[in-house]
């Protein structure tokens, strides 16, 4: 297990196609953080998310047979993420439930990091963006992927992730209390 | 404000272990059936690897007995050439005088080819 966590995506895909399970589980450990977070700017909800990532492993590892493994597995499977997710969204026939920091009924709560007055604020302010700023907001700002990494995740460059970032940031900044001083 | 909003995801170590597991198990299929191709392409070669041996020791000895022998009239007669200009450019060059056409003529009669042969 400790080699197959050194090797990268792409070999370890290339094994999971000769039917490595141990490999398999090692992709699914990498990438089902980043592909819920994906997932989740298209469905807003989690249990929807959860569908979506499964749906779009299923799908993944029935067409490993055609994955070619001299390219990159990250932007294979986020494709097919984006895809089932977009089918998703399309069939039930809303984006999102919208409702502001919807909390998960199935969760222990945690403590607030925020007072529930602001974050509603800010959550308020990311909504108001542009899809694709929102997206780069909660994958960089909120989730904490790195910005290329939610390129991979969108299918955009590098340099659009940026670009929506910073003038997502700026637009945020306007809104908020410059107080707070959360995207300073 | 000293902190960013929290994730939307759940954070629980327990909900991301349980929904890999669904996933693991949504993909045992597959897996399985591409562990099986791969283990009966491999298997397939291995079973028949003896026969494939022999069949390629024979093939090759087939092949070394198939070869045609050398030919001792050919060889000799490319000794035969490969010797005579030699003889040829030590008259031309050790002489005290270049010899005439004529001379060489009669010194080194040509050899056809075909010679003798009906």
């Amino acid at each position: 297990m400790s080699d197959a966590q050194d090797r990268t995506d792409e070999e370890l895909a290339g094994a999971a196609k000769r039917g490595d399970a141990v490999a398999f589980d090692v992709l699914v450990r990498r990438y089902l953080r980043p592909a819920m977070a994906l997932a989740w700017q298209y469905t807003r909800r989690v249990e929807d998310a959860e569908d979506v990532v499964q749906d779009a492993f299923h799908r993944a590892v029935r067409a490993l047979a055609d994955y070619d493994d001299r390219r990159p597995f990250s932007a294979w499977f986020y494709t097919i993420v984006r895809n089932v997710a977009r089918t998703a969204i399309s069939k039930d026939g809303r984006r999102a439930a919208l409702a502001p920091l919807t909390l998960l009924e199935d969760e222990p709560p945690a403590p607030p990091a925020v007072d529930p007055v602001v974050a509603a604020d800010i959550e308020r302010a990311i909504e108001a963006l542009a899809p694709m700023q929102q997206s780069c907001v909660r994958l960089c700002d909120i989730e904490g992927f790195t910005s290329v990494e939610a390129a991979q995740m969108l299918g955009v460059g590098e340099g659009t992730v940026r670009t929506h970032l910073h003038r997502a940031r700026k637009q945020l900044r306007g809104e908020l209390d410059p107080q707070q001083g959360m995207f300073s | 404000m000293a902190d960013v909003p929290r994730s939307q995801l759940p954070q629980d170590p327990e909900y991301w272990e349980k929904l890999a597991q669904r996933i693991r198990g949504d993909a045992s299929g597959p897996l399985a059936a591409y562990a099986a191709a791969h283990d009966n392409w491999y298997g397939l070669l291995a079973r028949r690897s003896p026969w494939l041996v022999s069949a390629s020791a024979a093939a090759m000895l087939i092949l070394w007995l198939a070869l045609p022998t050398s030919d001792s009239s050919v060889a000799f007669r490319w000794m035969e050439h490969s010797v005579a200009p030699n003889e040829i450019a030590g008259t031309l060059i050790g002489g005290p005088a270049p010899p005439s056409v004529d001379a060489l003529m009669v010194q080194f009669p040509p050899v056809l080819e075909n010679e003798g042969e009906p």
